[in-house]
């Protein structure tokens, strides 16, 4: 074997492994994109909702508390 | 004297997503990603999508490979001439005079000439054949990646389907960005590990030539295919 023919040797396995090292890459970066996907539309939409209710709820309980004087027993209200 | 047309003597350029050797590689992943552009997935351009491929679009392997199969086949033949010529040897010690001696000498000096030059055809055929196979490898693997990243399905969807998954919500722009991204590393990777490639075992080959000619300005630099890589 010719010394020319151990660096094309050494080229190659340099090559082969940075393919190699690439694939995994690819694959290790898709799984984790795959994983990360948002839940299905239908929890999705479930979820906006609740969201959406809790935020409205936010805007009328004081409204109803108020008037009873009970809005300084409501959470995260500060204590005069 | 014959003057041709201006048209006929210009140069020629290749189109825009043409190496000078034909289409790039990447044309199929190129496509992918214009339809990517288009739902605002990615901003990269076609020409920046191609580049890592150039060295790759501009080998011509089929033409590298025919060479390599030449010298591999004439290194044999020489081979086989020499163990012919190997029958007659034993005459020459037995010419006398000055004449024989001054013939059998001339015999000798060419016929360590040719032993060095069948040792240099030898080596150099049998770098090719090698850098043929490991280029005929590293190409394999560089289609395989293109053929990957440009299957037109993202994130479990086709892709005439993304518009609608994106729009519903089914889809997060978010990870098919990612994904979109993680193809092109991808594929840029493959490019310039080929690239790379194919210039060091190009060199290499060179090299094993003009070495084997014993002196770097006395031997070949490796014209054959390899001249329009340098």
């Amino acid at each position: 074997m010719t010394a020319a023919v151990i660096r094309l040797d050494a080229i190659a396995a340099h090559t082969a492994a940075g393919f190699d090292a690439a694939d995994r890459r690819y694959r290790d970066r898709t799984a984790a994109v795959r994983t990360a996907r948002r839940e299905p539309p239908a929890v999705r939409r479930l979820r906006a909702r609740l969201i959406a209710d809790a935020d409205a709820a936010d805007g009328v309980v004081p409204q109803l508390l108020l008037p009873a004087g009970l809005d300084a027993a409501r959470p995260g209200v500060r204590r005069r | 004297m014959t003057l041709l047309p201006a048209a006929e003597t210009a140069e020629v350029r290749p189109p825009e997503n043409q190496s000078p050797r034909g289409p790039s590689s990447a044309e199929g992943f190129v496509a992918l990603i214009a339809v990517c552009r288009e739902l605002g997935l990615t901003s990269i351009d076609d020409e920046t999508v191609r580049r890592p491929h150039r060295r790759v679009d501009e080998f011509r392997h089929a033409h590298f490979s025919s060479d390599a199969l030449r010298l591999t086949r004439l290194a044999e033949s020489l081979a086989q001439a020499a163990d012919v010529d190997g029958v007659g040897e034993t005459s020459v010690a037995e010419w006398s005079g000055r004449a024989g001696r001054a013939a059998g000498g001339a015999l000798r000096v060419v016929g360590d000439e040719l032993a060095g030059l069948r040792a240099r055809l030898d080596a150099g055929a049998e770098a090719t054949a090698q850098a043929d196979a490991i280029l005929r490898e590293v190409l394999g693997r560089h289609r395989g990646v293109l053929a990957t990243v440009s299957r037109p399905r993202l994130a479990g969807y086709d892709l005439e389907a993304l518009p609608a998954a994106l729009n519903s919500g089914a889809l997060s722009p978010h990870s098919l960005r990612g994904e979109v991204q993680a193809r092109l590393d991808y594929a840029e990777s493959a490019g310039v590990l080929a690239g790379d490639a194919i210039a060091g075992v190009a060199a290499e080959v060179a090299t094993a030539w003009s070495v084997g000619a014993g002196s770097a300005d006395a031997g070949s630099a490796g014209e054959l295919i390899l001249a329009d890589l340098q």
